[in-house]
């Protein structure tokens, strides 16, 4: 019996528990901004015409109450208007798809925690509370936490301690305690000395790991689940990885990550040990050493060698980023395509990230007039007109 | 009479007033100091920053020995157009006070004091930033 | 005018000769002045457009940095790369180094861009995970802006410079122009016009001289004519007398 409750099971038994949720999804799926939406907005000069626009669409009234719209604002409160939604989801789920909803979330925890703990690092005088504001909203800890993580900020040593004491309690600390356990028995050094783990030179080698753990770990979680939702979503997480993966060898190349003695030792733990390219693409990328490199070890995987074109292409237009996002736009939209599956919860958050980048890119590019350039940087999502649809046809 | 003589100084940082973008994209430049009193050679300014503190701030950096340049963004500068004003009318060269474009309002050379001069001197110059005068 | 009002100074020879030593300063130094003045005026001409042409670069560098920030803001997801970035700020990489440029004189400080790569090094951990490209991009153009800001400020601070001293140097040459010049040239005239009057007094005092002189002389002589005529005049006691017997 438990095994059945603990799945969420597949066509005869998915509804009993995980239906209306679903239901309330594919409703939430309308809401996205249509073709028709983005060229109406587009035609705009200004953001006041933009906000008159958006009140035709899904968004309303979301910016009513503010009188001067500014590209960041709506990126407040279009994201407002995520959480919103995600919350009544959450409140809706029963436990199977309560984690997987918790699990989408770990990820925005990390950004914020790292959000922290890189400004105490640099400046420990830092306004805690301002840092908190601009923390991401779908990884808000509970006020008890932050106001925690605000009384360890002064002393070096406190770092330690507020892993010990606060960390370890979210649902994020075992991320940091595995990290923890990795590293001191790699430099055989004491399990004490946390506070000198995450010091500066760490934190962007703390972040990565821990993404890779979270990766990790919420790919084994969709296993347990099994049936369609582990396929779709092993997918996407594996994309993910090794999007991060080819985008730290990419961008290490300036860096001491680069150096050829640190590129084994430094750089490889950074990759993820999932995705499509481990173990023999990563291990081949840890020996990467220009992009020329890099380009020849992906030339076996063409999906990538694709999307690495795009970055190699001089054109200004089109970075590898920009080739990334199409791809997991791609993907994400696939994830709706099968019915009592959980990817799809997944991939509406990542959708809806996507489209608030997007209005945020147009408003961006109507406010410093340079709408010719807004074509560069965005991707429709459920658009008829995708790129990746065109190529198929 | 100013007489100052200018000797030769390297390692001058350039202060920085302005919105939140443009503080971002100058310091991920790498002009951003941070001193060991948490001092810091730029200022973020959003809705929540007084006036008061503004000045405060500019006021500190124009003290400040080891700054060649101030950039202020125009709408700061609005601000406290008082106080930068009276800095430029001063005696005091170093450091020079630049007002910069912000990113979202445009930049309207009229309320630059440098520019006012320009234009004095050179009745085109409105012209050639785009204004009618 | 104040044509030299009340004290005058001694109207002779030695103080005309050292005012005129001192007209010949007062203009010789007016001419290096005022060639000194245009230079600077050519300079600051030629400063003017610079200082639009440049203001309009540093508008564009600005905007496209904008533009670039909106690119990384987009390429760089959830993450909040503006606080990150803000809070990462300790020792900077970019610093300025000033040093005196000379322009007819006056002394300008000119600023130069100096990077110090070893502390950027730091800064390029950033966006390992995402946008690290986009990063760095923007990082360009803001460079490149800082690049154009630091050459506005030389120029405006020259410009600031040399519109005081140009404010200077014309208030010397009008000075010199308008008050010293006439005043000492009104002296001068003035030293002449009473040596002049000097001149012609002394003449007709000397003519009256010459004249008194004459009367006198010719009253002397008159006397003496008579005299001269009583000595003609036949003594009686020379003369022998029949009558007188002894």
């Amino acid at each position: 019996m438990v095994t059945v409750y603990s799945k969420p099971g597949g066509l005869t038994t998915f509804n009993i528990k995980d239906g209306f949720v679903e239901a309330l999804l594919r409703g939430y799926k309308l809401g996205f901004l249509k073709d028709v939406d983005y060229r109406s907005i587009l035609q705009c000069d200004n953001l006041s015409d933009v906000k008159l626009n958006l009140q035709e669409t899904d968004y309303g009234n979301f910016c009513a109450e503010v009188q001067q719209v500014s590209p960041s604002i709506i990126r407040e409160k279009a994201m407002e208007k995520l959480v919103a939604e995600f919350e009544y989801l959450r409140s809706q789920a029963d436990y199977p798809l309560a984690q997987f909803l918790d699990y989408i979330t770990y990820d925005y925890m990390i950004d914020n925690v790292m959000l922290i703990l890189k400004a105490t690092l640099n400046n420990p005088n830092v306004d805690i509370f301002s840092l908190v504001k601009q923390a991401h909203p779908l990884g808000q800890f509970e006020e008890s936490v932050l106001k925690s993580i605000c009384a360890f900020e002064n002393s070096a040593k406190g770092y330690g301690e507020l892993y010990q004491s606060v960390l370890i309690d979210t649902p994020i600390g075992k991320y940091f305690a595995k990290f923890l356990e990795e590293e001191s028995a790699k430099s055989a050094q004491n399990a004490n000395d946390v506070q000198n783990l995450l010091a500066e030179l760490s934190a962007t080698r703390l972040e990565s790991s821990l993404r890779k753990l979270y990766l990790e770990d919420f790919a084994h979680f969709c296993e347990t689940l099994g049936g369609e939702t582990a396929e779709i979503m092993l997918n996407l997480l594996k994309a993910r990885a090794d999007a991060t993966a080819i985008n730290i060898t990419l961008n290490s190349f300036d860096t001491q990550l680069n150096q050829i003695n640190t590129r084994k030792s430094q750089r490889k733990p950074l990759y993820p040990s999932m995705g499509f390219l481990y173990p023999e693409g990563t291990e081949k990328l840890s020996e990467v050493g220009d992009e020329n490199d890099l380009a020849s070890v992906l030339r076996t995987y063409p999906i990538y060698e694709e999307i690495f074109k795009s970055h190699q292409g001089q054109s200004n237009e089109q970075t590898i980023d920009d080739a990334f996002y199409e791809r997991e736009v791609e993907l994400n939209e696939m994830a709706f395509e099968g019915q009592f599956q959980y990817a799809a919860f997944y991939s509406y958050v990542r959708l809806k990230e996507q489209e608030i980048r997007n209005l945020v890119w147009i408003c961006e590019c109507i406010v410093q007039r340079r709408k010719d350039r807004t074509s560069d940087h965005f991707v429709p999502i459920f658009s008829k007109e995708a790129k990746f649809r065109n190529r198929n046809r | 009479m100013v007489k100052t003589k200018f000797v030769t100084q390297s390692d001058m940082k350039i202060g920085l007033i302005g919105d939140e973008d443009t503080v971002t994209g100058m310091l991920l430049a790498g002009i951003g100091h941070v001193d060991g009193q948490g001092k810091k050679n730029f200022l973020v300014v959003d809705s929540k920053v007084h006036i008061k503190d503004i000045e405060e701030h500019f006021h500190e950096l124009t003290a400040r020995k080891d700054i060649s340049m101030i950039l202020i963004t125009q709408d700061c500068a609005e601000l406290i157009r008082r106080a930068v004003d009276e800095f430029s009318h001063s005696a005091q060269m170093i450091p020079t006070v630049l007002e910069i474009p912000s990113k979202d309002t445009p930049y309207d050379p009229r309320k630059d004091g440098v520019m006012q001069r320009v234009a004095f001197f050179m009745p085109s110059a409105m012209a050639s930033l785009g204004v009618e005068i | 005018m104040s044509s030299a009002g009340g004290q005058r100074p001694a109207a002779n020879r030695m103080t005309l000769q050292t005012f005129k030593a001192r007209l010949g300063g007062a203009s010789k130094g007016f001419k290096l002045l005022k060639k000194k003045r245009d230079a600077l005026k050519s300079r600051f001409q030629a400063l003017l457009k610079d200082i639009v042409d440049t203001k309009l670069k540093v508008g564009e560098s600005l905007k496209d940095g904008a533009f670039a920030l909106a690119k990384a803001h987009y390429a760089s997801s959830g993450d909040d790369i503006a606080s990150s970035i803000v809070e990462r700020a300790k020792k900077p990489s970019v610093t300025t180094k000033m040093y005196p440029d000379n322009v007819a004189g006056v002394s300008i400080p000119v600023f130069k861009v100096l990077r110090n790569a070893s502390q950027e090094a730091i800064a390029h951990t950033m966006g390992v995970g995402s946008g690290g490209a986009v990063l760095n991009a923007t990082r360009d153009t803001y460079l490149k802006a800082v690049e154009c800001i630091v050459q506005l400020a030389s120029l405006q601070t020259a410009f600031h410079t040399l519109d005081e001293e140009i404010k200077m140097t014309s208030r010397r040459v009008n000075a010199l122009e308008y008050v010293l010049i006439p005043r000492i040239e009104d002296i001068i005239h003035y030293i002449t016009q009473e040596m002049d009057e000097q001149a012609r007094e002394e003449f007709f005092r000397v003519k009256k001289v010459v004249e008194k002189k004459k009367v006198k002389l010719a009253k002397e002589k008159e006397q003496a004519e008579k005299n001269e005529a009583a000595i003609d005049a036949p003594s009686i006691l020379q003369k022998k007398d029949a009558d007188i017997v002894f």
